[in-house]
């Protein structure tokens, strides 16, 4: 193969392309940022803390939220009500609002 | 390139306390060269940079492996050989669908790229290179433009210099002929 006719007839060696200016000084420095180990600032170095403290709080709130509205919600039962009401109406029958004052007071009938 | 340079690079580049700056020092010195590696295949100017940062990031992380079976450039030449030919399939498998063939796409690319400044001829030229196969115009590149030795692009390649010769010989008769069917 002649070589030498091959370039004379393709105009040499030249290539039609370029770069930006300063492209290869930029590169140089953007590799190096690249490869530089990255430093944290102390807020991120707190993070996984304020993460913790954030989600212990939440189910802390959670929590309280839903024991709340369970006691809101669902009435309070008690057994001994009926009994209760039965009892306090049969002493009420047995004294008049006048006995009950002179029992209070201290005197006897 | 001096060569001398990059090997009184390489014991920093092993120590992991002076590895940084020294790769620095690494890029500062073959950048140019590996960029235009890459520009020839890939032609348009935004593509060599993502190709080439994607060279550099993975010589980075693979330094550790790095054994020094070969020279530090020829290392990073195989990595960065490798990257651009990625580069192009991945191309090509986006451009799989598209009735326009690949060649043009490219073609069309490097037209709109405002850092190509070629004029008819060398258009002509840059589309009959790009009608040889990928690996055919990689050795094209290297010999014709880089005027690298066989040798070296065997290592490079890991293709055998017989085969090398035969590739450039049969590139140059297709580009050749194909310059001589457009006039």
């Amino acid at each position: 193969m002649d070589e030498k006719v091959f370039d004379m007839e393709m105009r040499g060696r030249e290539l039609p392309f370029s770069v930006p200016e300063g492209y290869f000084e930029r590169f140089a420095e953007e590799m190096e940022r690249s490869i530089a180990p990255q430093k944290r600032p102390v807020w991120a170095l707190a993070r996984p803390i304020f993460t913790a403290a954030a989600v212990f709080a939440g189910l802390i709130a959670v929590s309280y939220l839903v024991f709340t509205l369970q006691r809101g919600i669902v009435p309070q039962t008690d057994d001994y009500m009926p009994v209760r009401q039965e009892y306090a109406e049969i002493i009420a029958d047995q004294f008049d609002v006048l006995q009950l004052e002179d029992i209070l007071s201290g005197e006897e009938e | 390139m001096d060569n001398s340079r990059l090997d009184d690079l390489l014991p920093k580049l092993m120590d992991a306390r002076e590895r940084a700056g020294a790769f620095s020092s690494l890029v500062r010195l073959t950048q140019e060269r590996l960029y235009w590696h890459v520009r020839k295949m890939v032609l348009v100017h935004e593509d060599a940079n993502d190709v080439l940062q994607n060279t550099y990031m993975k010589a980075w992380r693979s330094l550790g492996s790095f054994r020094g079976e070969c020279q530090i450039y020829t290392w990073l030449y195989r990595i960065a050989t490798n990257e651009t030919l990625t580069f192009l399939a991945s191309q090509r498998m986006k451009n799989v669908s598209s009735p326009v063939d690949y060649e043009d796409v490219m073609l069309s690319r490097m037209e709109a790229d405002v850092y190509y400044e070629g004029e008819e001829m060398q258009r002509k030229f840059q589309r009959a290179v790009l009608s040889l196969p990928e690996k055919q115009r990689l050795v094209f590149n290297m010999r014709y433009y880089d005027e690298m030795k066989y040798e070296e692009i065997s290592e490079i390649t890991g293709t055998s210099v017989g085969a090398l010769k035969a590739s450039y010989h049969h590139a140059v008769r297709k580009i050749e002929q194909f310059v001589r069917d457009e006039d």
